[in-house]
């Protein structure tokens, strides 16, 4: 076990540059998922990690050791790879024991070893059985043995959920999360699903375009989104932006006056955008005035498509409301839970 | 995401292409450097030893003017011309043929594979049994139904129509495959969708399978004309370039000067000729077929 | 001709009945496959029965069947050089697939999996791509120059490697295409486990390209034993040559054994027959996908 210490690390493809100077702390024995749209450098950040991608310029410490020219063998390192990346010719337990054979390990040794690895992901029965002969879920655990019997002092996931269907997903989710618990190995974990993210890390970094855009605990990223892509992209369905100014009784967009919670006189007179997500709209008598648009239930809860000042509102509500298209609902925003952004740099207020 | 992951070169990956360098730019390369010096170059043996004596031109002076040789280039060239037509034709019909088939899909897979198989020499043998003046089943035929026979490897047009019949027959199958192949990877939505505007079967193959089919009609195309201009084997031992040279391939001119005539240079600047010629019609059909290419991208970025 | 009515033929069908299969169109399709198919397969098969008849039924000018297994057996007998050349042939076919399997693998794999410095890999895709293109006749001299000099003229030995050159470009080309079909995230893996360059090559990457070693291997065997130029021009005949330069010398100017020379090919193709059965779908993707690159 072991923490990762990345420090502006920057990677180049020719002249396009892929990370700009990302730095990144991670405890021993913490569970950090790295998490963006496509695009954003994570995967590329993870290989960085594993040894598979060069590192154009930053270092990268695992444990005290900085790794930046160590092959991926020395590095002590095991990944998931997003298809498993199981050796199709190689049977399960010779799969998981590879690494082990590589070095030259007592055969005994081996076999024990993936037994007990076999034991704690349920795989016992499998051992024998080659890859193809394997449903998603079980390959996906295969791939998870194949790391866990080398107790390296990292993990990392790439995203490895994002071939399993759904139910799957969310039953592997758990598993993953109390094996992390059980073994207390450092994780990185590499999703573009939010959701995934928010139930597993203890650490969450957001990323776009090669930068960090914030880092920090699961609900401490959902509670202060340092700035509107943050707050977007946590949370679903996503915060509702508002363009207009402020004043000092409240957020002032077209006819439509929103409450602030925390009075800022400093902000008087600026224009901002106002940030609020759907489940802290509630339905009121003494609320703003919104036109239905849209109503689409999915059973637990109901998502609301208004518009307010000509701008569209999503609005979760959790009773059973009676509207349709067309009609005029009034709605009021938990105005201690309202986010203030600047509009031309997009960072918190 | 496409990996750009490589391993790091090491050793092993310095010594994977030694091997195949070796043979082919160590021992193919120098060879045809062999041929090279010798196209300028008179040569002679002495004592069982090659006595090498410059040249110049001289070699590529005799050869504008033998006869034979341009008349093998010719003889090459229809040669090339209609056996490609042919078994492309063929080829197509018989794909098309075979996709349509139920009952014979698979059989005619594994018969069609066995002409191409069939060792060259063999080709030959198989159709002297058939053309033979004397025991061939052709005039045995013939001479059931009270027909002239004829003696088919002893006439000029005879022989070449049979190096013909006989180069289409061995090869088709090659095209077959190729067509085949790509007719079977045809968007069956797309015929589909022809045949709800309406289409006949006629109107299927023309308007939608056919032009869907045109880049591995090209490159049938394409492969044939080489294997054409590549061709030794079943005439070398059918017709051995006769009557009167009528058969004589630019490949049957090479043996018989370099082997036959031991005129080495001769031979070698023949060689080079034919190859220089070759790697020049095909620069010819990339740029024609890059500049069409560009001019339709064009077209399709005024509109 | 015969697409046009088919073509009719499927025409009126059609018109006839919207979607009902148009049966009287499909039977007349397939009557004209099988009649080609029979043009295909009706040369070969008149070779064998010739294999099989004796020297006076070839030559009558009647039907007559007169079957005897005195052509094959002659064609056997220690007197002739068949024998010596049937070693020969599996002597050269043999090696050739051996140097030109080894060979093959390791380039198509680092050209596929590898990080090579440019010249490299563009000196085996540019040879890749041309010596398929030349004709073998223009490299005879050079060979032949080369053969004297390293005094391989005449050997075997100097056969596997004509061959093995003649053969290496496709053999390569079918291979990368086998490793490209290979996800690189195995690479990886097999980094991360530990394995070296070489061992993952030997490990990982040899047993899932087995497929197409065997596939590239049974066109080098087979375009070896069909190989005829080589043969001939490299060997001085007899029983230092192929058995390809055995089967032509029967055909002499005067005197044809015709039998013999039917009993001949049919041993040659015989075996060829048989593997294009048992390896057909091998063959045809063989040929299909070297062909479309």
């Amino acid at each position: 076990m072991a923490s990762v210490e990345i420090q502006s690390v920057k990677k180049f493809y020719g002249a396009l540059q892929a990370l700009h100077g990302v730095s990144i702390q991670i405890e021993d024995g913490e569970f950090v998922t790295l998490v963006g749209p496509s695009g954003c450098g994570k995967s590329t950040l993870l290989r960085m990690l594993a040894g598979l991608e060069e590192i154009s310029s930053g270092t990268i410490r695992i444990g005290a050791a900085v790794v930046n020219d160590l092959p991926p063998k020395d590095r002590d390192i095991a990944m998931v790879f997003q298809n498993y990346a199981l050796y199709p010719h190689m049977t399960v337990a010779e799969n998981m024991g590879f690494a082990l054979k590589l070095k030259n390990a007592d055969k005994g040794e081996i076999r024990s070893k993936v037994e007990r690895a076999a034991n704690i992901l349920n795989l016992d029965k499998l051992l024998d059985r080659y890859p193809r002969q394997l449903s998603g879920g079980q390959r996906q655990r295969v791939a998870m043995g194949r790391a866990i019997v080398r107790a390296p002092k990292v993990f990392l996931f790439d995203e490895p959920l994002s071939n399993l269907d759904a139910t799957l997903r969310v039953s592997m989710r758990a598993e993953i999360k109390s094996l992390h618990q059980r073994l207390g190995t450092t994780i990185v974990y590499v999703t573009h699903d939010q959701v995934e993210a928010m139930t597993m890390a203890d650490k969450i970094v957001v990323m776009r375009d090669g930068i960090v855009e914030q880092v920090g605990a699961p609900l401490e990223l959902y509670d202060r989104p340092s700035n509107m892509f943050v707050a977007g992209f946590i949370g679903s369905p996503a915060m509702n932006f508002l363009t207009g100014d402020i004043r000092a009784n409240g957020f002032m967009t077209g006819t439509c006056l929103f409450p602030i919670g925390e009075n800022r006189p400093d902000l008087h007179g600026r224009s901002a955008v106002y940030g609020i997500r759907p489940e802290h709209l509630r339905i009121s008598e003494d609320g703003i005035p919104a036109e239905v648009q849209l109503v689409e239930p999915t059973g637990s809860e109901s998502h609301l498509i208004v518009k307010i000042a000509d701008q569209a509102i999503t609005c979760v509500v959790r009773d059973r409301v009676d509207v349709r298209p067309g009609d005029l609902i009034r709605l009021s925003p938990d105005a201690d839970r309202v986010h203030l952004f600047d509009p031309d740099g997009e960072n918190r207020l | 995401m496409k990996s750009l992951f490589r391993q790091r070169s090491g050793v092993f990956s310095k010594i994977t292409t030694v091997p195949f360098l070796l043979l082919v730019i160590g021992v193919g390369g120098y060879s045809w450097a062999q041929v090279i010096v010798m196209a300028f170059s008179r040569l002679r043996i002495e004592a069982g030893q090659f006595v090498w004596s410059p040249a110049g031109f001289d070699n590529f002076r005799d050869i504008l003017a033998n006869d034979v040789a341009l008349y093998s280039v010719a003889v090459t060239t229809i040669f090339v011309i209609a056996t490609v037509w042919l078994s492309v034709l063929l080829g197509l019909l018989l794909a098309l043929l075979v996709q349509r088939s139920k009952r014979f899909n698979r059989l005619a897979q594994v018969v069609l594979l066995w002409p191409a198989m069939v060792a060259p020499v063999v080709v030959s043998l198989i159709w002297l049994l058939i053309l033979s003046p004397n025991i061939g089943v052709l005039n045995k035929l013939l001479d059931t139904f009270m027909l002239p026979t004829q003696d088919w490897l002893g006439m000029e047009v005879g022989a070449i129509v049979a190096i013909v019949i006989v180069d289409v027959w061995h090869w088709t199958p090659v095209a077959f495959l190729m067509l085949y192949t790509a007719l079977c990877a045809v968007d069956e939505e797309a015929v589909e969708a022809a045949r709800c505007d309406g289409a006949n079967e006629w109107q299927v193959i023309r308007y939608v399978k056919i032009p869907m089919l045109m880049p591995a009609i090209l490159g049938t195309i394409f492969i044939r004309a080489v294997m054409g201009v590549k061709a030794f084997d079943e005439m070398y031992l059918l017709t051995a370039g006769g009557p009167n040279n009528a058969t004589t391939l630019v490949s049957l001119h090479i043996r018989d000067v370099f082997f036959d005539q031991l005129n080495y240079g001769y031979g070698s600047a023949f060689s080079v000729l034919i190859v220089l010629l070759m790697s020049l019609i095909i620069a010819l059909v990339l740029t024609v077929r890059t500049l069409r290419h560009s001019r339709f991208f064009m077209r399709e970025v005024q509109e | 001709m015969t697409a046009g009515s088919h073509a009719i033929k499927a025409e009126v069908a059609t018109r006839s009945k919207l979607r009902r299969r148009h049966s009287l169109s499909d039977m007349t399709s397939d009557a004209v496959l099988v009649l080609l198919l029979l043009g295909f397969v009706a040369p070969i098969v008149w070779m064998i029965i010739l294999a099989f008849q004796s020297d006076r039924a070839i030559i009558s000018m009647f039907w007559e069947i007169d079957l005897t297994l005195d052509n094959v057996a002659s064609i056997l007998s220690p007197a002739e050089p068949f024998r010596a050349q049937l070693v020969n042939s599996i002597i050269v076919v043999t090696g050739t697939v051996v140097l030109c399997g080894a060979a093959s693998t390791l380039a198509a794999y680092s050209l596929s999996k590898l990080r090579l410095s440019g010249w490299l890999n563009a000196a085996v895709n540019v040879s890749c791509a041309v010596v398929p293109l030349l004709p073998p006749m223009a490299l005879v001299p050079g060979f032949y120059v080369t053969l004297i000099q390293t005094g391989l003229l005449g050997s075997l030995t100097g056969l596997v490697i004509l061959n093995t050159i003649l053969n290496l470009p496709f053999a390569t080309l079918l291979m990368k295409i086998g490793f490209d079909d290979i996800p690189p995230a195995l690479q990886e893996a097999a980094s991360i486990d530990g394995a070296s360059e070489a061992r993952t090559f030997w490990m990982i990457m040899l047993p899932l390209s087995m497929p197409s070693l065997i596939t590239s291997s049974l066109f080098t065997a087979i375009m070896t034993w069909n190989e005829f130029l080589m043969g001939l021009t490299m060997t001085s005949g007899g029983t230092t040559s192929p058995l390809s330069v055995g089967i032509a010398s029967l055909v002499q100017p005067y005197e044809v054994r015709w039998g013999q020379l039917a009993a001949a090919g049919s041993l040659a193709v015989v075996p060829i027959m048989i593997a294009s059965v048992v390896a057909s779908k091998r063959i045809i993707a063989g040929m299909t996908r070297g062909a479309v690159k």
